[in-house]
């Protein structure tokens, strides 16, 4: 099974939700909406392509643009396995919550 | 494709292609031009620039690490050959290394005074908005701006002014006090205190000097009641609990108190310091002592700190104390054509921003501490060009491994990750070194610069940030252009031994030394011209001779026939044939006179006005300090009317307007407590130190005040000192004996320029090391890279010493450049520095030929090894190579 970083999951689930609109620029946006995390624009591409590397993201170039000089937009799209970790991801996770018992939460402040 | 304003530029553009990485090139290209185009059609292009470039130096990790990536198992074979080549050429490596570690050393310890400098007062926790209230009196007569002002303005402000929060009102002991412990009402032992201060209850909530043992809602509210610094209290009771034990104490309100607290020792970089507080209302309301007639307006000896309320109109806070202060005095304001104002000084500009006539607190300029950032900067710029000068002067050597790997199918973008990655190594070798150095060194710089920097500054985030920054992005750039000229070579041309244009960047190199030697030379030549200085203000002759003259500090619990056994003291130690006179004064050369005032020449009218200085002194005094009177007479203590008269010195004939000395003679001054008749001119003397000037300065005759000054013969000090002691026993029983030689006073004075010209020395070493490292290189590259040539001379009859003139001779010449550039500058920068010295040395050629000397032997030296070595070689060895 494949582990991914808390980063790495959040970039992935940016991607899904941003859907046809997750551009570089687009995605960096979100992160810092969402999340307070702030990358410099060039900055974004490093953690993206380390998960195009890895399999669980691909690529695809857009048209070209005037305003962007006539440099291509570059979208991401989760692939097959980026779906799969993600999935993975989340059910570890929640097995991991669900096996705290209810009281014991709440005496550790975690609800 | 047309360009519109807010369009990227076309210079960006190829930045951005060139920095980013292949993969990534087209969309982090078109990412910052479809940005750039919003921010400036938004907020204007020269506001899009800038965030374009903050953005390009965010990104600059991204680029790199995206590069290695992609560069994959590239990273670990540039580690492994440019461990290989740093090896290989060892005393290249070792000279590149220790000259930066060097550089950053120096950079680092400065960084780190500097720090500390500007971190004065920022621990107490209401810091920003803690305030010290500044007197600015305008007279007809001049200015004065002081912290000093009056007992009731705080209070008074306070009551008036709802946006402050509370008032502090902080009264220095002015001198030395006496405290003595006491155990069941028998007096023990005695302690000078120098740090003896009275303060409001208030001090301990507006400042954050925690007490460790008492009460701080209690504190200094009961009268008689002194709280004690750690330290001090360790030193009076030792291991015994300190609180409820009895001190006798002589200070400015004397009397038994009782210990109920203690604090911590203050941090060093505190404006205050104190080791004994005492509750101001002991002075104000007690009903004795000086202040007991005073109605809260009269004496400005009180220091007062406001705390404001949050975000308060400063302006208008000054505003208000200003008319308060005005309506006060207004009539005699108004008689004297003066005004009053109250400024308020942030507390954290105390210690660097404070430029007052008087100051209580230690203070240093911000100039100073500014320049000595320049100076770091100055060493760490020389330590980076020797890494250029290194790196390119070696062009030759490796122009053939780069156009093999060039041939071998290396990209240049490659070959300049090789270069840039041997170059961190030497940065971070040197960084870690660098760190070591100055741990090693801090000690040295404590000492010299007089401050207490710990490791703690290093807490401080923006130092690091600050370090971060420095090293990273110099170190970059300074190897960013060497990788860049060596990487240019044409692999076919150097293959074939031809090296073309870039090969030998000669002009660059002698520009790059001569500018390594303006800035050394300039440095030697301002720490020279520092020593100088100070050494000419210790010859001026200050006026009297202090050669030979001990004072003694009065005894504090004299008792009640103090005026006879002051007597018996005088007359047992005239006895002794080795003391010739001894004078009582109320203060002595090198601290201040005992009251600033102003008076006027009799009959002359008020707008005359002029600012004096006062001391008391007896007859002996003129006789022991070996003063020479140029009209009229000495007191003579058994003249009645001689208690109202005055001495005044030669600065003060001309400021009252007689015509000459003797025409002052039986003139009258007029002074706040009635006039006083002339009886004698004194010339001119430096009371202090000769960096000021003299001001108007009057002489009156007491027989008491704080210290005795003898004049004593050289031969048997020691026996003589002795003799002192043994007498001030007998007489003072109970009293501690101190004593301190005048010159050595007085020469205090100049410590503050002492130790500006010690950091400043030992900073100029540094620099002039950093560029001789560079020079040992080039001139090893020199001799090696003419090796042919020298042999042929020599095989041609050519001796050694003709050979080492011919190398030595190009060295020379660079240094005399840099010389010929640097006086012009120095010319000005010394001027600048010496217009603040009252008697200043003069900008001449004996200031420039020392250090220019200086630098040239050193200089020489440094290159003289290996071109001797050059010069010495067998010729067959050199020839046989090729």
């Amino acid at each position: 099974m494949d582990v991914i970083t808390r980063t790495e999951e959040m970039l992935l689930l940016v991607v899904c939700r941003l859907q046809a609109d997750a551009f570089g620029l687009r995605i960096r946006e979100e992160v810092e909406a969402l999340t307070g995390k702030r990358y410099s624009v060039g900055g974004v591409y490093v953690p993206l392509d380390r998960l195009v590397k890895k399999g669980f993201l691909t690529t695809e170039d857009g048209h070209p643009t005037e305003e962007r000089l006539g440099r291509p937009r570059r979208r991401y799209v989760i692939t097959a396995a980026g779906v799969r970790v993600l999935r993975e991801a989340r059910s570890m996770q929640e097995a991991l919550w669900n096996l705290l018992p209810a009281p014991l939460e709440r005496k550790l402040g975690l609800t | 494709m047309s360009r519109s304003d807010t369009s990227l530029p076309r210079w960006a553009e190829r930045l951005l292609t060139r920095l980013a990485s292949a993969h990534n090139r087209d969309v982090v290209v078109g990412d910052f031009a479809e940005l750039f185009a919003w921010r400036a059609g938004e907020d204007g292009r020269g506001r899009a620039l800038v965030w374009f470039w903050g953005q390009v130096l965010k990104s600059l990790p991204a680029f790199i690490s995206n590069g290695f990536i992609f560069g994959g198992a590239m990273l670990k074979n540039y580690a492994t050959v440019a461990v290989r080549n740093l090896r290989k050429r060892r005393f290249y490596t070792a000279l590149n290394v220790g000259g930066l570690a060097v550089g950053m050393a120096a950079c680092l310890l400065i960084f780190q005074y500097v720090t500390f400098e500007q971190s004065y007062d920022a621990f107490h926790a209401n810091a920003d908005r803690t305030y010290r209230t500044i007197l600015a009196s305008e007279r007809p007569s001049g200015s004065f701006v002081e912290p000093f002002s009056w007992a009731n303005l705080g209070p008074e402000a306070a009551e008036q002014l709802p946006s402050i929060e509370a008032y502090v009102r902080y009264h220095p002991n002015y001198g030395t006090a006496t405290l003595a412990v006491l155990e069941d009402s028998v007096r023990g032992d005695a302690f000078r205190e120098d740090a003896v201060a009275f303060v409001d209850p208030s001090f301990l909530s507006v400042f954050s000097f925690p007490l460790i043992r008492g009460d701080v809602a209690t504190a200094l509210t009961e009268p008689k009641t002194a709280l004690l610094s750690v330290s001090t209290a360790e030193r009076y009771f030792g291991e015994a609990d300190p609180i409820g034990r009895m001190l006798e104490v002589d200070s400015w309100a004397d009397g038994v108190y009782t210990v109920t607290g203690v604090f911590d020792d203050g941090p060093a970089n505190s404006h205050l310091q104190f080791d004994v507080l005492m509750p101001l209302a002991d002075l104000t309301e007690s009903g004795e002592g000086q202040y007991a007639e005073s109605d809260g307006w009269d004496w400005t000896n009180f220091i007062t700190y406001l705390l404001l309320r949050p975000s308060t109109d400063v302006a208008a806070v000054e505003a208000g104390l200003s008319s308060l202060v005005m309506a006060q005095h207004a009539e005699t304001l108004e008689a004297e054509g003066a005004t009053q104002q109250i400024r308020l000084q942030p507390i954290r500009d105390i210690h660097l921003r404070s430029d007052f006539d008087i100051e209580h607190a230690e203070v240093n300029s911000a100039r100073a501490v500014y320049f000595f950032t320049l100076v770091a900067l100055f060493i760490l710029v020389i330590a980076w060009v020797n890494t250029i000068n290194l790196s390119t002067a070696r062009a030759m050597e490796r122009a053939r491994e780069v156009g093999v790997r060039k041939a071998m199918g290396a990209y240049r973008k490659q070959v300049v990750a090789q270069f840039l990655t041997e170059s961190a190594f030497v940065n971070g070798l040197a960084l870690v070194l660098a760190v070591g150095l100055s741990v090693i060194a801090m000690p040295v710089l404590n000492k010299l610069g007089g401050v207490e920097i710990t490791l703690s500054v290093w807490r401080e985030p923006k130092l690091w940030l600050g370090f971060v920054w420095v090293f990273g992005a110099g170190a970059f750039l300074a190897s960013l252009y060497p990788a860049f000229v060596l990487s240019a070579f044409d692999p076919v041309a150097v293959l074939k031994g031809r090296l073309g244009r870039f090969a030998s960047h000669a002009g660059l190199r002698k520009g790059l030394v001569v500018f390594q030697f303006v800035a050394s030379i300039a440095l030697l030549i301002g720490t020279y011209a520092v020593y100088q200085q100070v050494d000419f203000m210790r010859s001026q002759s200050a006026g009297f001779d202090l050669d030979q003259v001990l004072i003694v500090d009065r005894p504090r619990f004299a008792g009640e026939d103090y005026r006879e056994t002051r007597e018996v003291f005088k007359d047992a130690l005239l006895q002794q044939a080795a003391i010739s006179s001894v004078a009582t004064s109320a203060t002595v050369p090198g601290q201040g006179h005992n009251l600033g005032t102003s008076g006027r020449r009799e009959g002359a009218p008020e707008t005359e006005e002029r600012m004096l200085s006062m001391s008391w002194v007896n007859e002996a005094f003129l006789e022991t300090y070996g003063m020479n009177l140029v009209a009229g007479r000495n007191f003579n203590a058994a003249l009645e009317t001689d208690r109202s008269a005055v001495l005044i010195n030669e600065t003060a004939v001309q400021a009252f307007g007689f015509d000459s000395p003797e025409a002052a003679i039986g003139g009258g001054i007029a002074l706040e407590g009635g006039a006083r008749e002339v009886i004698g001119v004194v010339e001119d003397y430096h009371w202090l130190s000769v960096k000021e000037q003299v001001p108007p300065t009057l002489l009156v005759l007491t027989g008491g005040g704080g210290y005795f000054s003898l004049r004593v013969d050289a031969a048997n000090l020691e026996s003589t000192m002795e003799a002192v002691q043994a007498t001030y026993n007998e007489v003072f029983p109970g009293n501690p004996f101190h004593f301190f030689f005048a010159d050595q006073h007085f020469d205090a004075q100049y410590r503050e320029d002492v130790r500006f010209g010690l950091l400043f020395g030992l900073f100029a070493g540094f620099a002039l090391l950093v560029a001789c490292l560079g020079l040992v290189g080039l001139a090893a590259y020199t001799a090696s890279q003419r090796t042919k040539e020298i042999g042929v001379r020599k095989v041609l009859g050519a001796g050694a010493s003709q050979i080492v003139r011919l190398l030595v001779v190009d060295f020379a010449k660079l240094i005399g450049v840099a010389f010929v550039l640097t006086v012009p500058l120095m010319v000005w920068g010394l001027g600048v520095w010496l217009d603040g010295f009252a008697k200043h040395i003069e900008i001449g050629p004996q200031l420039f030929i020392v250090p220019a000397a200086l630098v040239l032997t050193f200089a020489l030296l440094t290159v003289s090894y290996h071109t001797l070595r050059a010069a010495l070689t067998d010729p067959v060895h050199a020839l046989r190579s090729n």
